[in-house]
């Protein structure tokens, strides 16, 4: 029998969804981010944006959210499609809510699971990137103990971000999920950029995990410290 | 008189690993032997856990070792209660004992399997971790026999050597009845003939275990891989491998 009849069409397969990779940034928009920093980290968010949307495959995987905290927690950005994202930009002001902020980027990647789920998308383990300049003026023990939970139970990848020398490392090191719960720490407004290239190269790489893989992340530029 | 069964299978890199330089860590092996007391047909599927460097040697130590200890040992595993055990300490052995030869951890031999067996119109089917195993009845209907077993996750899933293990490993058996064909494929081959939002399969997997009617298995084995590296790979990153077997 010829070959010639054993052949597939592309018709005859299923166009699954493609596995979802929900990331959700939750940034520090406090007042002491006020001036270069918070224009810095707009600039920032945007590029890591941009950046997805140029990847071949990232694009079309990785969901992003944005919850920024100040005196309240806001959702800036739910999860969507990068393709269907504008980016409102980030205005520095009041306190430093950061336990409500977690509390609400947890809850907008739990709400987004479900929707994953109740669909029938695949989906990789979630991730948290925290950003702050300072510590925390609520109460952070619920989230602190959410973080904790999901991520003793693999559920959930926090990076901890400490932005220039004033962020409360002892606090961020709680939340991190990281080796060590070791904290990343951006050295000043400038470097953001380097930062969030090296977010989006790391998410591409995620993104494209197949199953026992242990996603191996690129290494952090050397304008990134690690707070130990 | 009992039927006679046809089997094809291939396997090919897929293309997350060709960038990568990854050796495929699918692996497929299919075993006939004709003994006075019938004819044992066996096709099994490993996919080796991208992870660990050696998975491939693990997939392939698996999908030999199961078939042959399933040829030895076809009749006393039909009747006994704890199947999945007996067969699990089987291949933690051949493991244990690569993994020594070689000093390494035996996890570095990580990986799914599936496998199905037939001998005087009796069957074993069993499965571990993710990919598809699917049925095909004498109305030329196709049905999943074993859904993929993964984590909450797409990255994650079961393997030869996690260690919730027993519970991993699902075992099916009894007799052929209305079963005609059947087909087993890893998960980057499921991208493109398992729908994740129905659970079911593709009805084009009916029109490939069919193959076998019309082609030798020399031919079949050559379409598969002419398919998987043609089409079926380009949907996914990961390495596809599918195995077919076909009453004839």
């Amino acid at each position: 029998m010829s070959n010639n009849l054993m052949v597939l069409r592309e018709r005859d397969l299923i166009e699954n969804p493609t596995t979802r990779l929900p990331v959700c940034l939750c940034l520090d928009s406090s007042y002491s981010m006020n001036g270069a920093p918070i224009n810095e980290l707009n600039k920032g968010v945007q590029y890591f944006f941009d950046a997805i949307k140029t990847d071949e495959i990232a694009r079309y995987s990785v969901e992003l959210a944005v919850v920024s905290f100040n005196s309240e927690a806001e959702t800036i950005s739910d999860f969507s499609s990068v393709d269907r994202q504008t980016i409102t930009l980030l205005e520095a002001d009041g306190a430093t809510s950061m336990g409500e902020g977690v509390e609400l980027a947890l809850d907008l990647l739990e709400q987004r699971k479900r929707e994953f789920s109740n669909k029938g998308v695949d989906y990789y383990q979630p991730w948290l990137v925290l950003m702050s300049d300072g510590g925390p003026t609520d109460n952070i023990s619920t989230a602190v103990r959410r973080v904790q939970e999901l991520s003793s139970k693999k559920k959930l990848t926090v990076f901890s971000v400490a932005i220039g020398d004033n962020a409360d490392i002892t606090v961020l090191k709680q939340f991190s999920s990281m080796k060590n719960n070791l904290v990343l720490k951006v050295k000043s407004a400038e470097h953001f950029k380097e930062f969030f290239e090296w977010l989006s190269q790391s998410v591409s790489v995620a993104s494209q995990s197949v199953p026992g893989d242990k996603p191996s992340l690129p290494p952090t530029p050397p304008v990134i410290e690690i707070e130990l | 008189m009992s039927d006679t069964w046809k089997s094809a299978s291939a396997y090919v890199t897929g293309r997350g690993h060709l960038t990568k330089n990854i050796p495929c860590q699918d692996r497929t092996f299919e075993l006939v032997s004709k003994h006075s007391t019938g004819v044992f047909y066996g096709l099994s599927l490993a996919d080796g856990a991208g992870s660990y460097k050696l998975s491939d040697i693990g997939a392939e130590i698996v999908t030999k070792e199961i078939l042959t200890y399933l040829k030895s040992n076809f009749s006393n595993l039909l009747q006994v209660k704890n199947t999945s055990k007996k067969i699990i300490n089987n291949i933690e052995e051949q493991l244990a004992k690569e993994a020594k030869n070689r000093e390494i951890d035996i996890k570095e031999l990580s990986s799914t399997l599936l496998f199905v067996v037939i001998k005087n119109d009796k069957f074993i089917v069993g499965h571990i971790g993710d990919g598809v195993i699917g049925v095909l009845d004498k109305d030329n209907k196709i049905s999943v026999l074993s859904h993929p077993d993964n984590g909450e996750y797409s990255n994650s899933t079961f393997f030869t050597t996690t260690d919730s293990y027993p519970d991993r490993l699902r075992i099916i058996k009894g007799n052929i009845v209305d079963s005609t064909g059947f087909i087993l494929m890893s998960d980057g081959s499921d991208e493109s003939l398992y729908d994740s939002r129905t659970k079911e399969l593709a009805p084009v997997n009916a029109e490939i275990i069919n193959w076998l009617n019309v082609g030798s298995s020399k031919e079949v084995k050559s379409a598969l891989e002419s398919n998987l590296n043609e089409i079926i790979k380009h949907k996914t990153h990961d390495d596809c491998s599918l195995g077919i077997l076909k009453k004839c």
